[in-house]
C-alpha cells in the first residue's frame, strides 16, 4: 500500500536497529560520566559531603546510640502494627458487617492522612487529655503513632495471605472438631503468616525510614534517632557530612532486610512450584 | 420408604431424612434419604454434578443444608442448638485434595487435634498417632511434612489424621480422584482395612472395583436424588434404572462409544452415521466430534 511513496532510506531490520539504539545508549552514558568528571569540583563535594573531621566527629557512640533508637523505634511500631494489622485484618474477613466497616474506615484513613501528622497528633494527645500520660516516653508516642499507620498498610496484606489459604485447610480443620477461633489461630493464620513474612518484612523496611519522622516531636539527645541526630549535627557545623553519614547508616539496617526478603521469595517461588 | 421420624435406633450412625440444598437458585440435593448403620461401609457413586460430594459434606455440615434433618449417632447435627464441633469429632473426613495441614509434620498433622480439641495429653497422642500412621503403611514418616510426601502418601497421613480422633465413622470424599494411577492402589488397600475392621463408612468414590468388592450397599445418584441403592451386585452388576446402566457404561469402559440412551436424537444420528460409515462415504466431516 506503500508502493507509490519511494523508500527515502534503506529500513534497518529490526535487530539492527536495537543493536544501534544500545549502542546510542552507551555513547550518551559515557558523555554524562565524562562531563561530570570534568565540571565537578571534587575537593568542594568532598568538604561539603565527606569531611573527614566531620566523618570523625559523626561516627562514634552516639551514633550507634542513634541507630539503637532507630531500630527500637521501628520495632515497637512494627509490633504494635502486626498486633492491630492482624486484628483488621480479622474483622476485614468477618462475618458481622459492622466489623468490616470499622475496618474499612480505619484502613481508608491511617492509608490517607500523612503519617507525620499523625505522629504531631499524638505527641499533643496529652494537651487534648489532661492527665493522659504516654508510657515509656518518647517511645510510647512514636511506636502507638507509626504503628497505627502502618498497622492499615498491614491489614492489607494479611487480609490478602488469609485468602490465599486454601479453603480446605479451614474445613479440614472443622472437620477434626476445631471451633472456628481455633482453625483460625492454629491452622490458617501460621500459613497466612508465612506467605505474607516477604511483604511483611518490606513494610518494615519502609517503617524503618518512617521512623525518621518524629524529627517533628521536641527530643532529647539520649533518644534521638538517625536522621535527628544528623541533622542536629549538620545544622551545628553547617555541613552535610553527619547527614550523609546518617543515611548512609540507614542502609546498614535495610539492605540486609531487603537481601532477605528477595531470598525468602525466591525460596517460596521454589516451593509453590 | 422416607421415613420423617428418626429410628432412634443406636446402631443407626448417619440418619439423613428429606436433605435439601441449594446453591442459589440451583437445586443441588432435591430431598435425599438413607441410613447408615454402625460397620457399615456405603459408596455413594454418580455423574460429577449429582451431589454426591455436596450429600458427603452435608453430612458434617461443611455445607449448612437448605432444608431437612441429619442425624450423627442419634445427635441432630442439624439441630441449632447442636454442639457441632463435638458430634463433628467422631466423624473423620477425607477429603479429595488431602488438606493436610502443611506448616506440621505427618506426626503434628495427627495430633493437633486430639491434643487441642480432645484434650488429650501429648504423649498419649502421639502414641495413638504412631499407632495409625504404623496403620497406614507410613509409620516411619511421621517426620515428614506433607510436602516431602507423595499424593498417595499424603492421603494416607490425612487417613490417619482422621482415624487418631478415634471416629466412630468416616467419611471420604473422592479420596483417589486427585491421585496418580499408581499411587491409588495403597490407598485403596488401607481403605479396604478399614472397612474390614468394621469401621462405619461412607465413601464418595469413582473406583468401581473398590466400590463392588468392599462397599456393603452402593448408592447411585443423579441430579440430586438417589436413583437406585441396593447391594454392590445388585447395582453394579444389574442395575434397574436406565440412568445407572448408562453411568456404569461409561464409567466401566472409557473407550466404549457412547450412545446416550436417554438422547434419542443423538443415537439416531450416530446410527444414520454408522450405516453411511459402512457404505463406505466419509462422513467424519458430519459425525458430531467425540
Amino acid at each position: 500500500m506503500t508502493a507509490t511513496s519511494a523508500p527515502a532510506k534503506k529500513k534497518l531490520s529490526p535487530r539492527k536497529r536495537a543493536q544501534r539504539m544500545r549502542w546510542i545508549n552507551y555513547a550518551v552514558l559515557a558523555v554524562v560520566v565524562v562531563l561530570l568528571v570534568l565540571f565537578m569540583d571534587g575537593r568542594q563535594l568532598q568538604q561539603v559531603f565527606f569531611r573527614p573531621d566531620m566523618i570523625a566527629r559523626t561516627v562514634g557512640p552516639d551514633l550507634l546510640n542513634a541507630l539503637k533508637n532507630t531500630i527500637l523505634y521501628t520495632i515497637g511500631a512494627f509490633v504494635f502494627g502486626l498486633v492491630l494489622g492482624t486484628v483488621l485484618a480479622l474483622m476485614k474477613l468477618s462475618q458481622i458487617r459492622p466489623y468490616r466497616w470499622l475496618a474499612t474506615i480505619y484502613t481508608e484513613f491511617f492509608r490517607g492522612v500523612p503519617a507525620i501528622i499523625v505522629l504531631l497528633a499524638f505527641s499533643l494527645l496529652p494537651l487534648a487529655i489532661p492527665g493522659l500520660q504516654i508510657p515509656l516516653e518518647p517511645f510510647g508516642a512514636v511506636w502507638t503513632a507509626l504503628g497505627l499507620v502502618s498497622a492499615a498498610y498491614m491489614s492489607e496484606t494479611i487480609r490478602a495471605g488469609v485468602l490465599a489459604v486454601p479453603k480446605g485447610q479451614t474445613e479440614a480443620a472443622r472437620s477434626l472438631g476445631m471451633p472456628s477461633g481455633m482453625a483460625t489461630q492454629r491452622i490458617v493464620l501460621p500459613q497466612a503468616f508465612r506467605i505474607v513474612t516477604p511483604p511483611l518484612t518490606n513494610e518494615l523496611v519502609l517503617l524503618t525510614k518512617d521512623s525518621s519522622l518524629i524529627y517533628v516531636l521536641g527530643l532529647t539527645a539520649e533518644a534521638f534517632d538517625l536522621t535527628k541526630y544528623g541533622r542536629d549535627l549538620t545544622n551545628t557545623y553547617a555541613n552535610m557530612t553527619p547527614l550523609v553519614i546518617a543515611g548512609l547508616t540507614y542502609l546498614v539496617i535495610t539492605l540486609p532486610l531487603t537481601y532477605l526478603v528477595r531470598r525468602m521469595e525466591a525460596k517460596q517461588r521454589k516451593a509453590t512450584r | 420408604m422416607t421415613q420423617t421420624i428418626p429410628t432412634g435406633n443406636r446402631d443407626d450412625e448417619i440418619q439423613i431424612y428429606d436433605l435439601h440444598k441449594s446453591f442459589g437458585q440451583i437445586e443441588v440435593l432435591k430431598g435425599i434419604s438413607t441410613i447408615v448403620r454402625r460397620g457399615e461401609v456405603v459408596c455413594v457413586i454418580g455423574p460429577s454434578g449429582s451431589g454426591k460430594s455436596t450429600l458427603l459434606r452435608c453430612v458434617n455440615l461443611l455445607e449448612q443444608p437448605t432444608q431437612g434433618r441429619i442425624f450423627i449417632l442419634n445427635d441432630e447435627i442439624t439441630d441449632l442448638d447442636a454442639d457441632v464441633d463435638e458430634i463433628r469429632t467422631k466423624m473423620g473426613m477425607v477429603f479429595q485434595q488431602f488438606n493436610l495441614f502443611p506448616h506440621l509434620t505427618a506426626m503434628q498433622n495427627c495430633t493437633i487435634a486430639p491434643i487441642r480439641v480432645l484434650k488429650k495429653d501429648k504423649a498419649e497422642a502421639e502414641g495413638n498417632a504412631q499407632a495409625n500412621l504404623d496403620k497406614v503403611g507410613l509409620g516411619d514418616r511421621g517426620d515428614a511434612y506433607p510436602a516431602q510426601l507423595s499424593g498417595g502418601q499424603q492421603q494416607r497421613v490425612a487417613i490417619a489424621r482422621a482415624l487418631s480422633m478415634d471416629p466412630e465413622l468416616m467419611l471420604f470424599d473422592e479420596p483417589t480422584s486427585a491421585l496418580d494411577p499408581e499411587l491409588v492402589g495403597d490407598v485403596l488397600s488401607v481403605m479396604r482395612d478399614l472397612a474390614k475392621s468394621g469401621m462405619t463408612m461412607m465413601v464418595v468414590t469413582h473406583e468401581m472395583a473398590f466400590a463392588r468388592e468392599v462397599a456393603d450397599r452402593v448408592i447411585f445418584m443423579d441430579g440430586g436424588v438417589i436413583v437406585e441403592e441396593g447391594p454392590p451386585d445388585e447395582v453394579i452388576g444389574n442395575p434397574q434404572h436406565e440412568r445407572t446402566r448408562t453411568f456404569l457404561r461409561r464409567v466401566l469402559d472409557p473407550t466404549h462409544v457412547d450412545t446416550g440412551a436417554e438422547d434419542e436424537a443423538y443415537q439416531q444420528r450416530h446410527a444414520a452415521d454408522e450405516s453411511k460409515a459402512t457404505q463406505g462415504v466419509d462422513t467424519s466431516a458430519h459425525s458430531p466430534e467425540r
